[in-house]
């Protein structure tokens, strides 16, 4: 990286992080620390919201994933502008009612205690796991491209998040993640144009975009139905939809977002903000990805995106294997680039049966290329084990790294750890005030000035932090567990989205029936979860539905009788 | 838990104006209608896509 690349990454991300330390810096009662004093604009509550859904995995990742598999995970966000109607109209009023503090309060008001913390235990398991894997994705990625070294990134990422996200509460996070939002927006949009201008001089752009539909990357809607695959328009629009409602409606992390809004109406159309502008966005990341996949049709591609790893084969007895396939790789690149040409020219001259003759020789030297790179993977894991074979969050970072001009790498490198700061920072802030609202005070110290809360909020929010660090340090040694942490919040959140449903729309059923339910399909969703292969996104469909309806039949069997809870004065 | 006491604003009347305030463009209907709307034109033109460059 230039000298340049660091001023502009470090000026980016030291600037944002002393605006929001400086501008939050009188913080000091409850209502202050852990929602904003109740402040914020519209426009804050939607990019602050995007801007805590939108990780760093979100830009390293996605682009990679539309390379390699296209557009198809455009449908997993076709649930999220339905899910913010339906929360704006039934959701936000219930919480802004009763004023509360964090989403769990409100299932005592319905319910119980036990069925509060129940959600609350739920939600600090799911997001106390995930806070530690949203450091330690990136940070993995960045060592390995930068070669800095892997705790050092880590404790780097979190240490500046747990100063301003300790110091300032939820309004710095509001403040800093509306320019971090910015900032990654912009950079994408610049990378963009990057990418399209590095493309060929003769190829224009709609021609660029029918290379990756030739190659089966615009496949961005899939109607077909089945419950096996994973990104389909059925999938998106009713799991997406379910997992959204879940996780923006009962996720502390986005509820403490738009709870910290001015008024409901500024609530509102936060939430309202990003249920318009979330596809366009992951449109615009993931048509990046696409972009670059057209870009090495004409430039060649490594066997191997991750250049530690393949160094390290290098370095090994097999070095000739590896040699071999990447000769094997660019005799494909090149009969593919005479493929494309082939096929460029017949649509010039307007000859449908060439052009389909040399559309289906472009597909079979793809096909080749993607063959090679399966065996690149094999002798990898065959020469290194320990090694992950899986290189798709290295191929936008290594498109960076490699082609974008000076000071343009610092900014998409601040791209990316903006990313990972402003996730990070909602998921401590929510972990911290859960902590002390739904368990400390509400279990341990019911009565005490407010300032002593904010201290307890503070230390919780810290704690958090170093939990995440330290898990993102040891999290290289449980390689199964990611893949597990990656759909954890799948097999919760359907439960607690249940919860909440039940307490909404069924005023007859009860505490313990409720609590009863949710504890069964908890469990029923996890052994479905180890022994069928249906798509994640569905469990938030079935722990929903299993819990609304378990709780209705325990309730209906006789558990009014036993329930210790009370009627809701509340619910609508 | 998040009352009037912990926050400074009690749920009374004020917040019950507030909980039915119009939004300070169109109505809410409205804006739902383009949020909505602009799912189904998004998706529409998504699938044109998708069959153009199959």
């Amino acid at each position: 990286m230039s000298a340049l690349d660091w001023v502009v990454l470090f000026g980016t991300l030291g600037a944002i992080v002393a605006y929001g330390v400086w501008k939050t810096r009188h913080t000091g009662d409850m209502a202050g620390y852990l929602h904003g004093g109740y402040a914020d604009r519209w426009h804050t509550i939607g990019l602050s919201v995007m801007a805590t859904q939108a990780s760093a995995i979100t830009f390293l990742s996605t682009p990679g994933q539309a390379y390699t598999d296209g557009m198809r995970f455009l449908q997993f966000y076709f649930g999220v502008p339905l899910a913010m109607v339906a929360l704006s109209i039934a959701f936000i009023p219930r919480f802004y009612r009763l004023r509360v503090f964090t989403a769990y309060e409100f299932l005592e008001t319905r319910f119980d205690r036990k069925t509060r913390q129940l959600a609350a235990f739920l939600f600090l398991v799911q997001r106390g796991l995930s806070a530690g894997i949203t450091i330690y994705a990136p940070a993995i990625v960045l060592s390995t491209v930068l070669g800095w070294s892997l705790n050092l990134t880590s404790l780097s990422i979190g240490a500046l998040v747990i100063l301003y996200t300790v110091a300032g509460g939820t309004r710095a996070v509001s403040q800093t993640q509306k320019h971090q939002m910015v900032v990654m927006l912009g950079g994408m949009a610049v990378a963009f144009v990057v990418v399209v201008n590095r493309l060929p001089p003769g190829l224009s752009f709609g021609r660029a975009v029918g290379v990756a539909g030739l190659l089966g990357k615009m496949n961005i809607v899939d109607f077909s139905p089945g419950l096996g695959s994973r990104y389909t328009f059925w999938s998106g629009i009713t799991g997406g939809f379910f997992l959204a409602l879940s996780y923006f409606g009962t996720d502390q992390s986005q509820v403490q977002r738009y709870l910290s809004g001015r008024s409901i109406t500024e609530s509102r159309l936060g939430l309202l903000f990003n249920g318009l502008l979330k596809i366009p966005m992951q449109f615009l990341i993931l048509f990046v990805g696409v972009m670059v996949f057209v870009f090495h049709q004409f430039n060649p591609s490594p066997v191997f995106f991750n250049a530690a790893t393949l160094a390290a084969v290098r370095a090994s007895p097999r070095a000739a294997e590896l040699g071999a396939l990447e000769t094997a790789q660019h005799e494909a690149f090149t009969g593919k680039q005479e493929a494309i040409a082939g096929w460029q020219a017949a649509l010039d001259r307007h000859d449908v049966g060439a052009a389909a003759a040399a559309a289906a020789r472009v597909r079979s030297a793809e096909a080749a290329a993607v063959a090679i790179r399966a065996d690149a993977r094999r002798l990898i894991h065959e020469t290194l084990p320990r090694a992950e074979t899986n290189d798709t969050d290295y191929i936008f970072i290594g498109f960076v790294m490699a082609n974008l001009p000076r000071g343009l790498v610092g900014l998409l490198l601040a791209v990316i750890l903006c990313a990972a700061m402003s996730s990070t920072a909602s998921e401590l802030t929510a972990l911290g005030s859960t902590s002390v609202v739904d368990f400390y005070k509400r279990s341990f110290r019911p009565t005490a000035p407010d300032a002593h809360y904010v201290r307890v909020a503070k230390v919780f929010t810290g704690a958090w932090g170093v939990l995440a660090v330290l898990f993102a340090a040891f999290a290289s040694m449980l390689d199964n567990l990611i893949q597990a942490v990656n759909i954890l919040g799948s097999l919760f959140y359907g439960t607690i989205l249940g919860l909440f449903l039940v307490a909404f729309f069924i005023k007859r059923v009860r505490a313990t029936p409720v609590f009863v339910a949710a504890l069964l399909s908890e469990a029923l969703v996890i052994t479905a979860w180890l022994t069928t292969n249906i798509g994640f996104l569905w469990f938030n469909v079935i722990g929903c539905a299993l819990v609304v309806t378990l709780s209705l039949l325990l309730d209906a069997a006789g558990g009014r009788a036993s329930s210790g809870g009370r009627a809701s004065p509340t619910s609508a | 838990m998040g009352n009037s006491e912990e926050t400074g604003r009690a749920p009374g009347e004020g917040a019950r104006d507030e909980m039915h305030a119009a939004p300070p463009f169109l109505t809410w209907r409205g804006i739902y209608a383009i949020v909505l709307g602009a799912l189904v034109v998004q998706v529409a033109v998504y699938a044109a896509l998708t069959a153009v460059y199959r």
